[in-house]
């Protein structure tokens, strides 16, 4: 300690393979370096060598059945990489690797790991020379099969990486599925690699181990040396090499919640948020891109809160056909089935301005939305015909945004039913009931909202907007921050009126904001009635943990005091330090004026 | 011995890649004939992942399929059935 103290270190980029930070010494793992052995045989031991040959491969096909076992356990043997274990499989016993090897054992009398090293190389320059890039690449997975088979030649399982201590970091240019399943078993502590996707198998391995993995940092292994202290952030997708004092305890707090995190997941993932006293909460998750419906699922997640359909809108030069929608929302469908998948109608106008002029419609600040929607009405069917044709493709809600009087209820149902004819009578199917939603996010809807809940399906609050419009502020002016808090005696009493609302009308209603997603506000939000939070997928498990730990009663308690409460310090007291108390693990307590990464 | 031949389409959106190589060797080393497939010049062993990535088969490729030995037959209606199904996906 204390080389670095002064110089923060030196922080590497690249791409979340696999959660969890830990701090440690390098370990390089480099596989070119593997001395194969040269050894020209007596005539006598040439049909040894054969059989030698074929034991590795059979040990190596049981390495592989291992490696589906070990992800078909963690769920995640499906698709395209049990695609490539296959192929693995069959790559093992191809007559161009093991004919040519067992050939050049047999006539130039080479050991096993000689003749498999020229046959490798052989196929290397013949995959080398391959124009189409598609099939070239593919000469990476006979150099994985190959070097894995130089690992059973060598010994099998453990032979090559003795130098590699359990808990070390590996550090590698690239290492095959089967040396990460093999290093994962030591146990090493993470994963730290210069090529290599998320999606990429190695990848997938680390996550079904839990063992931090960052991929893709280019030429990161140049710049760390054989017992380098680094930090690897799986979460960040980020490494830091010699860390500062500083570094290292900020990073040592951030690993206690990560830890926290994944125990928290393993315990309650596929657990309902139930209070122990039986009040049933329903958590989703907000989904912006397609690629994040995995992340709900595997965080436990229990479907779709929000879905925002601007992405197909938004950065791109012409707007999407109904037919490209259509397919987008029926794979989101697909994929969640049979979890619900709550879609928000087009949330554009305001500040997020679509990419092309649309005919007698002129921006302005508050025509977004819905408000948007009902008057570029060619826009909006097309919009609304992608998704009643998808709604025949698994559960779909629909959700409405910026609601603030009756009429756009009616003029939204009258479009819809007016699309669902045009659809039906064009023989398309479309699901019998798609429910209909509102979100609550401009005061007047919630003073309303008795009367709008009354031609719902199910509410959701938007409490990031309805904050602001509810104490006139804008969040992009620094000057009225002191305002703005999700906790202001004014937006619980609102947020209670919308919940009574909603129970006395008999429906669902949820809660989609920022504040759904933050663990303190788990226990007010049960309390004043909300039966579904939609959040970020990362936030379901402890926001379920809070929920599951603690009865209804309890919950109720607290809430009461705070109604009692008029200043908004001492709510945010009062929660605070409740829930530092109850869940010291999962609540750390704020440090005012701190900067936001070290809270 | 039977000697069969047949020309067939690849038809899955990414061609004759590693995994319909891998469907396509696997279903090939069922039987006992040997199973060849040929294009632009180029011939593969059937029973091969490798040579079969290596005749870089787009999808829409023409390819030459001879099956030769005593179970050409019915390996040449489970090579057919697979390549003609787009290899299951």
């Amino acid at each position: 300690m204390g080389r670095h103290t002064e110089n923060l270190g030196t922080v590497l980029r690249g791409a979340r393979a696999s959660p969890g930070i830990v701090l440690g010494k390098a370990v390089r793992v480099d596989r070119e370096t593997v001395k194969v052995e040269h050894v020209r045989l007596p005539e006598s031991l040439v049909k040894a060598e054969v059989s030698r040959l074929h034991d590795a491969v059979q040990a190596a096909e049981a390495e592989i059945d291992e490696l589906y076992g070990s992800l078909t356990r963690s769920g995640m043997g499906h698709g395209e990489h049990r695609g490539l274990l296959d192929a693995h499989k069959m790559m093992l016993r191809d007559p161009m690797l093991l004919d040519d090897t067992a050939h050049r054992i047999r006539e130039e009398r080479l050991n096993a790991e000689w003749a498999l090293q020229l046959t490798l190389h052989h196929l290397g320059d013949i995959f080398a020379k391959v124009e189409d890039p598609f099939f070239r690449e593919r000469g990476s997975d006979i150099a994985h099969v190959g070097e894995l088979l130089l690992r059973m030649l060598a010994g099998g399982r453990d032979g090559q990486d003795t130098h590699v201590a359990a808990g070390s970091i590996v550090v590698s240019r690239n290492i095959s599925p089967a040396d990460a399943l093999a290093l994962g078993r030591l146990p090493v502590a993470a994963f730290v690699l210069d090529s290599g996707t998320p999606t990429s198998h190695t990848a997938i391995i680390a996550r079904s181990l839990g063992i931090p993995a960052v991929v893709g940092l280019q030429n990161a292994s140049d710049h760390i040396a054989e017992g380098d202290q680094i930090i690897v952030d799986g979460d960040e997708g980020e490494i830091i090499v010699h860390p500062s004092e500083d570094e290292e305890l900020l990073y040592e707090r951030r690993a206690r919640r990560a830890r926290v995190f994944m125990k928290t997941l393993r315990q309650n993932r596929g657990q309902p948020a139930e209070t122990p006293d039986g009040s049933r909460m329903t958590l989703r998750g907000n989904l912006d891109f397609i690629g994040e419906a995995d992340r709900i699922l595997e965080f436990g997640g229990e479907g779709v809160g929000l879905f925002r359909t601007e992405f197909l809108f938004l950065d791109r030069p012409q707007l999407p056909s109904e037919e490209e929608q259509f397919q987008v929302y029926v794979s989101v469908l697909q994929r969640m089935n049979p979890n619900v998948v709550t879609i928000r109608t087009l949330d554009v106008g305001g500040d997020k301005v679509l990419p092309v002029e649309r005919l007698n419609v002129t921006a302005s600040p508050g025509l977004r939305a819905i408000r948007y929607c009902l008057h570029d009405q060619t826009l909006f069917r097309a919009h609304l015909r992608a998704l009643l044709r998808a709604s025949a493709y698994g559960k779909m809600r629909l959700l409405i945004p910026f609601i603030s009087c009756m009429s756009e209820v009616v003029a939204v149902k009258r479009i819809l039913a007016s699309v669902r004819a045009e659809l039906l009578d064009e023989g398309h199917p479309v699901a019998e009931h798609v429910p209909l939603g509102f979100m609550i996010e401009v005061p007047s809807a919630a003073l309303i909202s008795d009367l709008l809940a009354r031609e719902a399906d199910f509410f959701s609050v938007g409490t990031n907007d309805l904050i602001q419009y509810t104490l006139a502020i804008s969040r992009d002016d620094p000057a009225l921050d002191y305002l703005y808090h999700p906790l202001d005696p004014s937006i619980l009493r609102v947020l209670r009126m919308i919940t009574r609302s909603a129970h006395a009308a008999g429906i669902p209603v949820a809660l989609c904001g920022e504040m759904a997603g933050e663990p303190r506000y788990a226990l007010v939000l049960l309390a004043l009635g909300f039966t579904e939070l939609s959040m970020n997928a990362r936030s379901i498990p402890l926001v379920k943990e809070i929920v599951r730990r603690t009865p209804m009663a309890e919950a109720i308690k607290l809430l009461q005091r705070l109604m009692r409460e008029s200043s908004v310090a001492e709510i945010t007291d009062v929660v605070d330090s409740f829930m530092v108390e109850r869940f010291p693990e999962i609540i750390t307590p704020r440090i005012r004026g701190a900067p936001r990464h070290m809270r | 011995m039977d000697t069969l031949q047949k020309t067939l389409t690849i038809q899955n959106e990414k061609g004759l890649h590693v995994r319909a190589a891998t469907v396509l060797a696997q279903t090939a080393s069922r039987f006992a004939s040997s199973v060849t497939l040929e294009h632009g010049g180029e011939k593969a062993n059937g029973k091969s992942v490798m040579n079969l990535l290596l005749l870089t088969a787009a999808k829409g490729t023409q390819v030459h399929v001879t099956v030769s030995g005593d179970d050409a037959q019915a390996a040449m209606e489970a090579v057919t059935q697979v390549i003609e199904s787009g290899f299951g996906e």
